[in-house]
């Protein structure tokens, strides 16, 4: 008797054990096993604390590379983005890598870290191409043109800097808004989706229900497509996007965020819940295919377009790319499954204060030389 | 023993919400452990 017992409580647990087992590891050692070949390849040996990895010319251990990605992966994965808008300054201040290349070496990692998070989201139903199409298609236009104004405008590490400084702070304003009570009035769909998705959680608490994810029923169905609207329904709502507002919207959050090498979910979450009101258990279905798509198209425009266009080198570090997205991977596959149970008051306030301070320091130290190094 | 891994999960679960804290904490310490041996 206590041995079934003991069996039905694991078998509660088992589910997310198998789904790591299968669908994460796997990834992840895969895309450990090819930066380690990337390295050798790159370098004829593997670069590490000893060896400096051959494009960012920095020596860094590889578990610290491998622990970026974890950290950053989980911290944004959190509130929906992927990890590039913190590997991007943490590689450039504290591992000192500042080359142009640190741009498509990002693009490297804000590739892969969504697959991890996206296996979950589409079993879930978290999951709808026809509402990312359009957001993808100004995606795959605007990347490819980024790579260019990085390489002609932003080659040097200070304007650069200023640059991804005002971003962070963007960010930064963004995630202390988000829990004023004015933008929880403005985003009303995200409150009533929050209220609805607790009002669940609570029920199943009580009637002894492991805490879950979205209930069985969820699903983001497309009611209409046209080349003017898609019209999309999810648990009960209904909403309607404009197909050439989200082709412009795709198309600048590509230029911008091709440019500086993140995957531009930073400037399309804002941008989608401000306009929208979209709930972020939604836009996650367009998010997710919209940075992969970015980083993909930025990447090859940073590897062969800009090369023979231009005959300037932006090449990546491939390896100090994948180290990172391994541990990506795992972070936002992480976040993913806890991001329902972490207090967002708390949360977003202290994420706006750090990359609020971070964008600040690199806006200041363009006009004006700090005494330290950012 | 029901009861006791039950246990675990509810502290476990009650847990979850300081994972952020801890994982930022640690990455400022790495940070300063790279600043210190690295610079």
């Amino acid at each position: 008797m206590r041995e079934s017992e003991v069996g039905a409580v694991t078998e509660d647990a088992h589910p997310i054990v198998k789904e790591f087992i299968r669908e994460q590891l796997p990834m992840i050692v895969g895309v450990f096993a090819l930066a380690i070949m990337a390295g050798f390849l790159q370098n004829g040996s593997l670069p590490g604390a000893d060896r400096a990895f051959p494009v960012a010319g920095v020596c860094v251990p590889i578990w610290h590379l491998v622990w970026v990605g974890i950290w950053t992966g989980y911290t944004m994965g959190l509130v929906g983005e992927a990890s590039g808008i913190f590997s991007l300054p943490y590689s450039m201040s504290i591992l000192q890598f500042t080359g142009v290349a640190v741009s498509p070496t990002s693009l490297i990692t804000t590739f892969l870290n969504p697959f991890g998070a996206l296996l979950g989201y589409r079993r879930e139903k978290q999951w709808n191409l026809d509402f990312a199409l359009w957001l993808c298609v100004g995606a795959l236009v605007g990347s490819p043109i980024g790579p260019f104004i990085r390489v002609y405008w932003f080659h040097d590490a200070e304007p650069f800097k200023m640059v991804i400084g005002c971003a962070l702070l963007a960010m930064a304003i963004h995630l202390w808004i988000q829990i004023t009570p004015w933008y929880l009035a403005r985003t009303v769909r995200q409150r009533l989706f929050k209220e609805k998705f607790d009002r669940m959680k609570e029920e199943g608490r009580k009637a002894g229900r492991v805490p879950a994810g979205l209930p069985e029923d969820f699903r983001i169905i497309t009611l209409r497509k046209s080349l003017k609207s898609v019209t999309i329904s999810y648990w009960g709502e209904e909403q309607t996007f404009s197909v050439p507002l989200m082709f412009g919207i795709g198309l600048f959050v590509g230029v911008v965020a091709s440019a500086m090498g993140v995957g531009g979910g930073f400037m399309l979450v804002p941008i989608m819940a401000t306009i929208y009101g979209v709930p972020m258990y939604v836009l996650v279905a367009a998010t997710i295919p919209f940075v992969i798509v970015l980083s993909i198209t930025g990447l090859i425009s940073y590897v062969i377009t800009v090369p023979m266009l231009t005959g300037v080198s932006a090449s990546p570090d491939w390896a100090f790319g994948l180290f990172i997205a391994s541990g990506a991977i795992l972070g936002a596959w992480v976040a993913s499954k806890t991001q329902k149970f972490i207090p967002e008051r708390y949360l977003k306030p202290m994420l706006g204060s750090i990359t609020g301070l971070i964008g600040i320091l690199y806006i200041v130290n363009y006009f004006c030389q700090l005494p330290f190094k950012v | 023993m029901k009861g006791r891994i039950e246990k675990i999960r509810s502290v476990g679960f009650k847990l979850i919400p300081l994972l952020p804290f801890v994982v930022l904490f640690l990455a400022l310490l790495v940070a300063i452990y790279h600043i210190k041996v690295y610079w």
